[in-house]
């Protein structure tokens, strides 16, 4: 529960952040979750979960009060020549890898910086 | 663990690094990922903005007063202000509200600077713009007009529109193209509505055909390339009613290629000459417009139509709104992005529509220079003048220069070596004054006469056949523009000696000698692109006939004289009929021809000849023959002028169909002979047989046998609606339609066609029907962007709506008031 709380909250903030600020904020956003979730093991994961779930969210907002972003991502798709799902895999999957490469780095650092055991 | 530890710091460190590289900078050819895929500011916010709000409200610096826009359920905006200057500063504002990377692309592409959008492969594209000097005219142009002049003014005031709409809204609100492109757009200026300008002077206008018709002297002659690309066409029903009830054939015999003409003009503009397309199968912006007398409608009300054919896009070059000024002004219409004002449309008194003229306005001087390698000067009357040099730098999507060409001018215009020759040019739109007044002006006429009047006053380029019907009663047609005069009432066909002054031109022609006609007996004007005047009646040289075409205006004359109690919904009828003239001549001759022996024919031509013995003529959706017929007319063209290949293959000139046509009453002339079989000697029943066997068996292995749906014209031959940028997803692809080349709807197999259909009724209360392929929205997501295609595909119109006041219209579907803002 309080994981998935977490996922809630960060993605929140991200959603927020992106919305006003673009997506560069993604990998910030997820930085300074790392810092602030000193649990080892997930928190990579946890933030890629949160990240995916925000533009996510936005996306449905897009569509709900707009016009099908389904449609609009085919006609993406062929005009960039790619699959038709890929436009909308890949804004699930971008801010995911942008999010968990950078608590990556954060984790790593903290390691580094922690006293080695044996 | 320190090696377990820095190799995931290394692996993330590295992952975060490439993905922030790919979302911020792109890689290679594909945008930044990041501002692409951000789904609140990228690409998917286009569907967020698929709708306009349902009420809005925005400030615009500038305005006088207040200015309301209500828009219809089909998304048009009607504009109700209380001066014209706030009216145009709205229109500015609704335009780009719609169309705005419409508005910029075109801005670049009319000044060069494609590029800057794009990247380098529109280097090209800017390269040829600017060595046609258009950017260089329109600033000129610009900075020419006089501070207090209503040209200024109206361009200014649409100008303060676009750019408040531009500072009103987020980047989130930027069409969906400057996210692939990864570019921004740009501030509106007043001189792009010039460059505008120059553009649709460049497409219509720029036909240098005397470089086409050196280059086939140096192939067969000067007599033979005379008498195959004649001055005036061989079929005559021009614009100018000529007082016959049926159309003139010139039979004047073709003379036979001869010996190549050695002259060094013309070998050296034959070696420079670009590649010429298969004029019969090439697409060509063309136009239909007619108005027909109240004697001769069932309503007793005058009634105009008009369809311009240009390319067809998504968005569609015309955005239709309504412009009401109490008092004042009170039209409805089409307007092209970027130009303030309507262009073809209607008031409560007039309605209006506009051809191609097809004008020869263009001409070439060899000059006499100081250099041939790089000219400072140039001779004239004996004196020497300084060429003018300009630097033209083009620069690509970075910023970084991709050309830097040094541009020369004399007076007359852009000089440029072709070969060994230095030419300059002399183009009217590259001289003539230009703004809006034109159009503004015009839009307040409340006679036919008036309305052609005054754009005969203000209107210098393109020259159009302008086409007008009033609520008195009153046709009229007039050919309009500026038409020069050349020295000794000469032709533009020559190459002049630029060194003596006595070749430039001499003036322009005056409205009364413009091809013209003012309620004609005949009780309808009609024009679709023919030649305006017949040549027995008025010898004065207005272009050559390589600029007309005869199939339409055929058609348009033979439903017209059919039809003695037109209505509106007939109008509509013929704007899509599927009747060829053409296709009638051409059938007769083609089986004639093909008669002989047809027992010991080959199969492929005993089916192709069955086949096309079955067809009506009719370019319908569901035929199944009239995509044999054009693909043997296609090949015919390419057997028969094949004395005008280069080494190449391709042609340095072709003349158009009615030559061809001509051709099949002399069955035995030269040029039906093929060279490349110098044992053998074809006549016209060879030829032709051979063109349609060809035909037959190439569909044949393309579609596969003529059975069921597979030579279906709609499915062979669909119209394309491409997007601005050629994205396929933005597109409307294989639209099937009824019509094709020669008919009154020809776009069928292209990407051109009738890009705005509309219909008036010039009644008590003035009644209209109009549609063009696409919508009035730019956003592919919106539900406006191509709603109108299916309609416009099955040559259906909409009503169109004209409340006198706001609350005239009902159920608006939204609202936006502009309010008087500051800078």
């Amino acid at each position: 529960m309080r994981a998935a709380r977490a996922i809630l909250i960060v993605a929140a903030v991200m959603a927020v952040a992106t919305r006003f600020l673009g997506w560069w904020a993604v990998p910030i956003v997820a930085a300074l979750a790392a810092l602030w979730d000193r649990s080892p093991g997930a928190g990579a994961m946890k933030v890629a979960v949160a990240a995916a779930l925000s533009w996510g969210v936005l996306l449905v907002l897009q569509g709900l009060f707009g016009s099908s972003v389904i449609s609009l991502g085919r006609d993406v798709a062929t005009s960039l020549g790619v699959p038709a799902l890929a436009p909308l895999v890949l804004t699930l999957v971008l801010p995911a890898i942008l999010a968990a490469s950078a608590a990556g780095v954060v984790a790593g650092v903290r390691r580094l910086k922690a006293p080695a055991t044996t | 663990m320190p090696g377990r530890r820095n190799l995931l710091l290394t692996v993330s460190a590295v992952a975060l690094a490439a993905t922030v590289y790919a979302s911020g900078c792109g890689v290679g050819p594909v945008p930044p990922l990041g501002s692409l895929l951000d789904p609140w500011n990228g690409v998917w916010s286009a569907a967020g903005n698929a709708e306009l709000p349902a009420r809005a409200t925005a400030s615009v610096p500038g305005l006088s007063h207040d200015v309301e826009v209500r828009y219809d359920d089909r998304g048009v905006p009607h504009i109700f202000a209380q001066s014209e200057l706030d009216a145009y500063r709205a229109l500015g504002y609704v335009v780009a509200r719609d169309r705005l990377f419409q508005l910029d692309i075109q801005t670049r592409a009319a000044s060069g600077r494609l590029s800057e959008m794009v990247g380098g492969v529109a280097r090209a594209l800017d390269r040829e713009v600017r060595s046609l000097g258009m950017p260089r005219a329109a600033i000129a142009k610009w900075r020419s007009l006089p501070a207090d002049g209503l040209g200024r003014r109206v361009l200014e005031a649409y100008s303060d529109g676009v750019n408040a709409y531009l500072d009103a809204i987020p980047k989130s609100a930027w069409p969906i193209e400057y996210r692939i492109l990864n570019a921004r757009p740009e501030r509106w200026e007043p001189v792009n509505s010039l460059h505008l300008f120059m553009r649709m002077s460049n497409i219509l206008t720029y036909v240098p055909s005397e470089l086409e018709r050196y280059a086939a002297q140096a192939k067969v002659g000067a007599a033979a390339a005379a008498s195959v690309l004649s001055v005036h066409s061989r079929i005559q029903e021009p614009i100018q009613p000529n007082g016959s009830a049926a159309p003139w054939f010139d039979t004047t015999a073709i003379l036979p290629p001869g010996a190549p003409d050695t002259s060094m003009i013309a070998r050296t503009l034959a070696a420079a000459a670009r590649q010429f397309a298969d004029r019969e199968a090439a697409p060509r912006f063309a136009s239909n417009n007619w108005a027909v007398a109240p004697r001769r409608t069932r309503n007793g009300y005058a009634l105009l139509a008009g369809d311009p054919h240009l390319e067809l896009n998504l968005p569609s070059i015309w955005y239709e709104a309504h412009i009401v000024v109490p008092g004042v002004l009170d039209v409805y219409g089409v307007t092209i992005p970027g130009a303030p004002g309507i262009i073809l449309g209607f008031n409560h008194d007039v309605a209006w529509s506009f051809t191609n003229t097809g004008a020869d306005v263009i001409d070439f001087f060899q000059e006499t220079v100081d250099d041939s390698l790089l000219p400072k000067q140039y001779l004239v009357d004996g004196s020497w003048k300084n060429v003018v040099r300009d630097v033209e730098i083009v620069r690509d999507n970075r910023g970084r220069a991709i050309i830097v060409d040094t541009m020369l001018y004399t007076h007359r215009g852009p000089l440029a070596k072709r070969g060994k020759l230095w030419l300059s040019m002399r183009w009217i739109p590259l001289e003539a004054p230009l703004d809006a007044t034109g159009f503004v002006q015009a839009a307040k006429a409340t006679t036919a006469r008036a309305y052609l009047d005054s754009m005969a006053r203000y209107w210098p380029t393109p020259s159009q056949n302008m086409i007008a019907a009033d609520r008195g009663g009153a046709i009229a047609i007039r050919s309009t523009g500026r038409f020069p005069i050349r020295p000794n009432r000469g032709d533009g066909l020559t190459i002049r000696d630029g060194s003596n002054s006595q070749n430039d031109w001499q003036g322009d022609w005056p409205v009364v000698q413009y091809p013209q006609a003012f309620d004609p007996t005949q009780g309808y004007v009609a024009s679709a692109n023919q030649e305006p005047i017949d040549p027995r009646q008025s010898p004065a040289y207005l272009g050559t006939a390589d600029s007309y075409e005869v199939w339409r205006a055929l058609q348009i004359n033979r439903l017209l004289r059919a039809d003695s109690a037109v209505t509106p919904d007939a109008m509509r009828g013929f704007q899509t009929d599927p009747g060829s003239v053409r296709a009638d001549l051409w059938m007769r001759a083609l089986l004639e021809a093909t008669a002989s022996d047809t027992a010991n024919a080959p199969k492929s031509l005993r089916e192709a000849r069955s086949l096309l013995a079955s067809w009506d003529r009719r370019y319908t959706k569901e035929n199944h023959q009239a995509i044999l017929f054009e693909t043997a007319l296609g090949n015919i063209t390419r057997l028969l002028w094949d004395e005008l290949e280069d080494s190449a293959g391709g042609r340095v000139a072709t003349p158009t169909g009615d030559v061809t046509l001509a051709l099949v009453s002399q069955p035995h002339n030269a040029w039906w002979d093929s060279r490349a079989t110098a044992e053998q000697h074809e006549d016209r029943d060879a030829i032709l047989s051979r063109a349609l066997v060809m035909a037959y068996d190439s569909l044949v292995a393309r579609f596969g046998p003529a059975t069921g749906d597979a030579w279906r014209w709609e499915r062979v031959r669909p119209a394309r609606i491409s997007h601005l940028l050629q994205l396929r997803g933005f597109s409307a692809n294989g639209i099937g339609v009824q019509g094709g080349y020669g008919t009154l709807n020809p776009s069928a197999g292209t990407g051109y066609g009738s890009s705005w259909r509309m219909v008036v009724e010039l009644g008590p209360n003035v009644r209209a029907w109009g549609i063009y392929p696409g919508g009035q929205s730019g956003n592919p997501a919106s539900a406006r962007y191509r709603d109108r295609v299916a309609k416009w595909s099955n040559g259906e119109l909409d009503s169109l709506r004209v409340p006198a006041v706001p609350g005239a219209l009902t159920s608006p579907r939204f609202f936006l008031r502009l309010r008087a803002g500051t800078n």
